[in-house]
């Protein structure tokens, strides 16, 4: 049953975006992403239920991926070398070219190496232990989970999308085949990555997603896309070579590649000393941070939005850069109590407090989006960098919370810019006039991004609290509380603005939504609400298993709990997270607030105050300009470019990132 | 539970006629350092009075949402306190009151308010950081982010952390708009954008809006007296001596631009905050 | 003892006068006047009356000056963003009826050709006690209202447009 339900997991969608490529008429198209959306749903909450579990790699579905991933490995990275060949990059040749040249040596010289050698002394012994193939742990359930739900929702909300999207265009031949192949090709590899234990297995699902990414975001050929393509391609590939190296080292000093392998050898009386894979986790982290556009590599991510926004909802906030923090969750019990973990937690939260820096002096929509998502996956980082059982808890929780609402939220500002012609937020002011569900969808989005009682609250305040455990708490509590203070206020005043209007009553008009869009976006919106206030349950069921297993304990001694439920939501020595008291008093607040308000029906319609000046003028609030013509009252928010301007501090958060990543290699190599 | 429970409710009722009385004592004694004489103590209560009565006008129904909505934050947030919540949401649910306040005042296309609410935001950008800090401070000396613990402790948290104290004077001073942080919303009487982020609500709305600066005050005089847990009488003097220093300050100071606020006040304030929790965390 | 909110909240408006002042292009010898009330000497905070910035926070609003064809458009906005009740006191000779300004070309003459007006205060300036004295008589004419609560404002509003149509024509 496993077998079949990883199958539909991860090599079911690469089929289904093999037809979809093939079907150039666009006929079967709507209806295969729609089935396969429902197959990978079902299948990825069956698979939630049979955590935990393990797939051995010596039957079943692993043994016949094995040789087909080894070989596409190397067509992989042979495709890669060619694109940097085609576009001229050399830098993208050069690593794809040192990527291939470390997995040969992987695969043909150490590996057949090490496989000789337990065979030669105890064969029975190794008989016994077969590294698994796929780990189901709650960690990748709860990862498969997010690819699979939300991408699916993605990818359906994709279909009204690309339509509008291409007919805007005015495209003469159709992309849609290629662009929902490379989607289904990257939620089957997003998977993959998810659940394998194998770390060749993992870089293999690795690049296939940096390819994915690349094929995307250059997806509309445009000049500036496919230099931003380009970008990403080599950042990533750094990563990944990165990646190659601990793979190499890992093998040598270890003598595996499985993670449960090696996990149990670093907790085992084998002697294994933690320094020893100091070297590798500082590796992987780095692929990590490169995958998740840590500070400096952030400028892949926010070029990457020039790709169509479902593309930015789906690989560039929700999952694939998730892959990255992942990742460093993951391991983070490899490199517990050392300073690197340290080291780790401060690189977050700097990239945490800089990207909001960063979103707050941005005006372009889908670019603080971009800059919020880096963000909070830094703080994801900062919390697996505690490394403490609350703060991975809390890591966890922002993974699960930050992909509903950014999702909701890209999306929102998809269906804004085929309305408006415009992603900046200074272009969305009185949306609620023009589309008053999509406005108040998207002010409710932003709203589950940085209030109480929403999940993504709950998690940061769980990060703060954890953090008071951390070892450089001083200087990683002063980042962290600036950071959630920037937040509030790029989100508050984006929210604000767009409920402007001239409409005096509380009644949400009309406005038809596309029959894929609307539906999606609704569905968003209600995760986010309901997920929020089922937090506890979440935490019981997904995150407490997979921090338990994650935590670094010494040998023998009981695994700490995060949180003990009870007292109205989740408990630990430091607080009450009361959730359901909480949500439930927030809740009947806002109702009431809303029923008064409506009870006031038409409220006296006034102009706002203008020096005495006001004047309207179809639904237009302004003054009486020279030679009596209408002149519109506008007011633009405060950027702050002094502070928070892209140029102006680019460099220095570069500088200081640079740095704490060369002090990360540095301090691992002395 | 239900003592607290009891302690939350008995508080609530109290937080609104202790801040109006506060604010009309400051209104008092600041006269009386201007060498005025001043209004009747019950000035406040009168002003608000008289603000129900009159007839709502809104510009859109927002305003009314936000006005209903922020008051109803930050007595939850009253309650929250009393009830001796965790610290951390506490401020969680002042910052909606705030947030919804600034949300109402940028749905209106007038210049004042907007102008008001951007700074609005500023000044939040000031304090939140601030506060935060404070309460991470008091739980790394307390070992838990609950009130409760803090009136566990044996000496008076201000002996280990003055200048943390220090940081929740300034956080008090930006969050209650009082000079020289009157940026977003300035004091009766000066007019420099008309009144920021109140500009546009009105009547009733005004009046809920004020409630709701009561109650903040009484919130954060709450967290000041944190400091001096161990005894009342010390507790009480120390209300007393913080907020007569606020009104000084208040008086003697004229109005600062965001900038100033952000780079001389925000940063340093930071710093003292970092020393101090860097001598907690030594002593741990 | 019963809790009656509405006593309370006449009682709170007797109390709690919000003062708009308008300068509709006076001389500033009424304005200096009328700031002289803020002063340590007079303090009109002792009566809860505040000088504020805004219509829209306002209980009567304080005109000085003659009114013209430039500002009386300004004029009837700022009565109409205030809430009901409010109270309008029209200052000074030219705030009367246009004072030495009276039959010049632009002018259209005292604060009541737009608005309705309760209070007058002569004087040119009139003295400060005079300013304060005519808010007190202003609040008179608001209890008058509160009291008579069947239809607020509708009189007021009848009277606006008899002098809409006065003002237009």
């Amino acid at each position: 049953m496993l077998d079949i339900l990883i199958f539909f997991c991860i090599i079911f969608p690469v089929i289904a975006g093999g037809v979809a490529f093939l079907d150039k008429g666009n006929s079967l198209q709507k209806r295969l992403l729609r089935v396969s959306g429902i197959v990978l749903v079902i299948a990825s909450v069956l698979l939630a239920f049979y955590a935990p579990a393990t797939l051995s790699s010596s039957s079943g579905l692993a043994p016949a991926m094995k040789t087909p991933i080894i070989v596409l490995d190397f067509a992989l990275l042979a495709l890669i070398f060619y694109i940097g060949f085609r576009r001229r990059h050399n830098l993208i040749m050069m690593l794809a070219a040192a990527q291939f040249a470390g997995m040969l040596i992987l695969e043909w010289v150490m590996l057949p190496g090490a496989q000789v050698a337990p065979a030669a002394g105890e064969a029975a012994k190794a008989a016994a232990v077969v590294p698994p193939a796929f780990v189901l742990d709650s960690l990748a359930a709860t990862m498969v989970l997010i690819v699979s739900v939300i991408g699916s929702l993605i990818a359906w909300y994709a279909i009204g999308y690309m339509k509008e999207h291409e007919e805007h265009l005015q495209l003469g031949n159709s992309a849609q085949p290629r662009f929902f192949a490379v989607i289904l090709l990257f939620l089957g590899a997003m998977n993959g990555l998810a659940l394998a234990d194998d770390l060749t297995w993992v870089y293999f699902f690795w690049e296939v997603t940096t390819l994915c990414s690349f094929l995307l975001i250059g997806h509309d050929d445009t000049a500036e896309a496919n230099k931003n393509a380009e970008r990403a391609l080599w950042m990533n590939m750094a990563g990944g070579l990165a990646f190659v190296v601990a793979l190499l080292y890992l093998q040598q000093a270890v003598g595996t590649l499985s993670i449960t392998f090696i996990a149990e050898k670093m907790r085992g009386a084998e002697g294994l000393r933690p320094t020893l894979l100091l070297i590798p986790m500082v590796a992987l982290c780095f692929a990590g941070f490169t995958k998740s556009a840590q500070a400096p590599f952030q400028s892949w991510l926010t070029g990457a939005m020039v790709a169509p926004t479902p593309v930015s909802a789906l690989l560039h906030s929700s999952t694939m850069v998730k892959a990255g923090v992942y990742l460093v969750l993951r391991l983070a019990p490899l490199y517990a109590a050392s300073y690197v973990s340290t080291l780790v937690a401060i690189c977050g939260a700097f990239t945490f407090i800089a990207m909001a820096a960063l979103a707050a002096g941005q005006s372009n929509g889908k670019k603080i989006l971009a800059y919020s998502t880096i963000s909070n996956l830094g703080l994801i980082i900062a919390c697996a960098g505690i490394n403490t059982a609350a703060s991975l808890a809390a890591g966890m929780m922002l993974l699960i919370f930050h992909a509903v609402s950014k999702a909701l939220l890209f999306l929102c500002v998809g269906s804004i810019e085929q309305k408006i012609g415009s992603r900046d937020i200074e272009d969305m002011r009185g949306l609620f006039s023009v589309m008053p569900r999509t406005a108040l969808l998207t002010t409710f989005g932003i709203i589950t991004m940085m209030l109480p009682p929403f999940g993504m609250l709950l998690a940061k305040w769980m990060a703060l609290e954890s953090a008071v455990e951390a070892s450089a708490m001083p200087i990683l509590v002063a980042m962290l509380a600036l950071g959630s203070g920037l937040t509030v206020l790029f989100w508050a005043r984006w929210a604000g603005i767009m409920l402007g209007s001239a409409n005096a009553r509380l009644s949400v008009g009309s406005e038809t939504m596309d029959t894929f869009m609307g539906p999606v976006l609704r569905a968003l919106a209600w995760g986010a609400a309901i997920f929020s206030f089922f937090a506890p349950i979440i935490y019981i069921w997904l995150v407490e298993p997979a921090v338990h297993g994650m935590v670094f304990t010494a040998a023998g001694a009981e695994n700490p709990l995060a949180y003990v439920p009870g007292s109205g939501g989740l408990a630990n020595s430091y607080g009450v997270f009361a959730v359901y008291p909480i949500y439930l008093l927030l809740g009947l607040g806002f109702w009431y607030a809303w029923r008064e308000t409506k009870k006031h029906g038409e409220p006296g319609l006034t102009l706002p105050y203008l020096s005495g000046l006001q004047t309207s003028q179809d639904d237009k609030v302004g003054f009486i300009g020279p030679m009596k013509g209408f002149v519109e009252a506008k007011s633009g928010n405060y950027y702050l470019s002094t502070f928070f301007g892209e140029d102006r501090i680019s460099k220095t958060v570069n500088t200081v990132a640079i740095a704490l990543l060369v002090m990360l290699l540095g301090g691992v190599l002395q | 539970m239900i003592v607290k429970l009891f302690f939350g409710i008995v508080g609530l009722a109290i937080a609104p006629f202790l801040g109006g009385l506060i604010s009309g004592l400051d209104r008092r004694i600041t006269a009386r350092m201007q060498s005025r004489f001043g209004p009747p103590v019950l000035q406040p209560f009168y002003d608000v009075l008289k603000l129900l009565g009159k007839t709502p006008s809104a510009v859109n129904a927002w305003l009314i949402l936000c006005s209903y909505f922020a008051l109803m934050s930050s007595a939850f947030a009253v309650f929250l306190f009393f009830y001796q919540a965790d610290l951390l949401l506490i401020f969680f649910v002042m910052t909606v009151g705030a947030v919804f306040q600034v949300m109402g005042a940028l749905s209106v296309n007038s210049p004042f308010s907007q102008t008001g609410a951007q700074r609005e935001l500023l000044q939040m950008l000031a304090y939140e950081p601030l506060l935060i800090i404070v309460f991470i401070g008091i739980a790394l000396k307390t070992g838990s982010f609950s009130i409760e613990s803090v009136y566990a402790q044996e000496s008076p948290l201000l002996y280990s952390m003055p200048l943390l104290f220090i940081a929740l004077g300034v956080a008090l001073t930006i969050k209650l708009r009082k000079s020289p942080f009157d940026i977003s919303a300035s004091h009766h009487g000066h007019q420099e954008i008309v009144r920021g982020v109140l500009t546009e609500y009105t009547g009733p709305q005004l009046a809920m809006l004020e409630i709701a600066h009561w109650l903040d005050v009484v919130l954060i005089l709450g967290l000041c007296s944190l400091f001096w847990a161990t005894s009342w009488v010390g507790m009480l003097i120390l209300i007393v001596i913080t907020y007569f220093v606020e009104m000084l300050i208040d008086n003697i100071t004229a109005r600062l631009t965001w900038k100033w606020m952000l780079e001389r006040v925000l940063l340093p304030s930071m710093v003292l905050c970092i020393l101090n929790l860097l001598w907690l965390y030594a002593l741990k | 003892m019963k809790f009656d909110l509405k006593k309370w909240i006449r009682t709170g408006s007797l109390k709690s006068p919000w003062v708009l002042h308008f300068d509709c292009g006076s001389c500033n010898g009424c304005d200096i006047e009328t700031l002289a009330c803020l002063t340590p000497v007079h303090d009109v905070e002792r009566f809860g009356i505040i000088n504020v910035g805004n219509p829209k926070h306002a209980d009567v609003l304080l005109v000085s000056g003659t009114v013209n064809h430039r500002n009386k458009v300004v004029l009837k906005n700022l009565y109409d963003q205030m809430a009901h009740p409010k109270a309008v006191i029209a200052l000074g000779a030219c705030g009367l009826n246009g004072g030495i300004f009276h039959d010049a070309y632009n002018v259209v003459g005292g604060v009541d050709k737009v608005i309705p007006v309760d209070v007058y205060v002569p004087g040119c300036p009139p003295k400060p006690e005079a300013i304060i004295d005519a808010v007190v008589v202003a609040l008179g004419k608001l209890k008058g209202m509160l009291e008579n609560e069947d239809a607020p404002g509708a009189g007021e509003k009848q009277a606006d447009a008899e002098r809409d149509k006065a003002a237009n024509a």
